[in-house]
């Protein structure tokens, strides 16, 4: 998001430092000869005085307007992306967080380290944390697995001390062959 | 980079002028305003009119706003491009009888990382100092190994090097922020 915001910022920026100086050289020249400097406006003007409001071009222009101003919008108020999970921490002073791959990292590792786990695929949202296990067993044998499996994860994820912890859905996938 | 906010701010502002601009428009075109003014030319209003009442006093003010928006859109030009959140050279409070100390914000985080790059478990540490030399934050990215004790390393990293950090600028209650990641590297 940032990453996008920062060029259409640079060319807002622009424009807007452009269209500036544009208007205060048309006004002084105007005072001054009475004629466009950079910009031809005089055309402009002309089509603004004959054209009318209920014409097919103005309600194509607003609508254009209109499309513009709500991808902005969706862009700028869209909620932002969770990167940090905020952890409990003894000081005022520190803003102590764990990174939203960090704990998948974290999770996947916990996964991975239970007997009869060979592999785990972990998705942290904002308020939710998706693990799916593969078992190295089939059949039964893997679906027993998914009781400790999610206690030993709600454990690991217990004793991290997020301020929020995510809500955890463990699943775990018997082995295929 | 600290003009992100400004960013933001702008571009939300710009985006609800857009909107509401366009939205006025097509209300004027559909006839939302009355169908007689749907069926007037873009300048036949009261605005309009005004303007070319008068156009002296009018242009030469909107010429000043527009001189000052260009102004503002430069600084933001440079904002953007040139300028960064990094703290410059700190103050270390102490006796001025006894000369000024100043820590450069490097030597701290080249300090700290180092001292954090020892603890069991640390893969790799970075940090930075932002904000403004005389009010600093110092913002710390520590990435632990998947089999790190991260309860354990984050107490120690509070409890220890932080507090090294404050104690280093006497100022108990600096800001910091602390981000834990995991490598993804497998041990």
């Amino acid at each position: 998001m940032r990453l996008l915001n920062r060029p259409l910022a640079f060319i807002l920026a622009v424009a807007l430092a452009g269209a500036g100086i544009i208007v205060v050289v048309e006004v002084i020249e105007f005072a001054v000869h009475s004629g466009p400097a950079v910009v031809h406006w005089t055309t402009w003007y002309h089509w603004a005085s004959t054209t009318k409001w209920n014409a097919q071009v103005t309600r194509v222009w607003s609508a254009v307007l209109i499309v513009i101003g709500i991808l902005i919008l969706a862009l700028e108020l869209k909620p932002r992306r969770v990167t940090r999970l905020r952890l409990r921490s003894g000081d005022k002073a520190t803003d102590a967080a764990l990174t939203r791959s960090g704990l998948a990292g974290t999770l996947r590792a916990a996964a991975t380290g239970i007997d009869g786990i060979r592999g785990a695929a972990v998705t942290v949202r904002r308020r939710r944390a998706r693990v799916a296990a593969q078992s190295a067993a089939r059949g039964p044998a893997a679906d027993a697995l998914k009781q400790p499996v999610a206690q030993a994860l709600a454990s690991h994820l217990n004793e991290l001390n997020l301020q929020y912890p995510p809500r955890l859905k463990v699943r775990v996938n018997a082995r295929r062959r | 980079m600290h003009a992100d906010r400004t960013n933001r701010f702008v571009l939300t502002l710009f985006g609800v002028l857009v909107l509401l601009a366009g939205a006025a428009a097509m209300t004027a075109s559909v006839g939302g305003f009355g169908t007689a003014f749907a069926r007037r030319a873009l300048f036949d209003n009261r605005v309009s009119a005004y303007i070319g009442q008068h156009a002296t006093w009018v242009w030469a003010a909107a010429a000043f706003i527009c001189l000052l928006i260009a102004l503002a859109a430069v600084r933001w030009i440079a904002a953007l491009l040139i300028s960064t959140d990094r703290a410059g050279d700190i103050t270390v409070p102490g006796s001025e009888d006894q000369g000024t100390t100043k820590l450069q914000p490097g030597a701290l985080t080249g300090a700290l990382t180092r001292e954090v790059g020892t603890y069991h478990g640390v893969d790799a540490a970075r940090g930075r100092v932002i904000g403004d030399a005389s009010n600093p934050e110092i913002v710390l990215s520590v990435t632990a190994a998947q089999t790190a004790d991260l309860p354990a390393l984050h107490h120690r990293l509070e409890t220890e090097a932080l507090a090294h950090a404050r104690q280093a600028l006497g100022d108990p209650d600096l800001p910091i922020q602390l981000d834990l990641d995991v490598s993804r590297r497998h041990p």
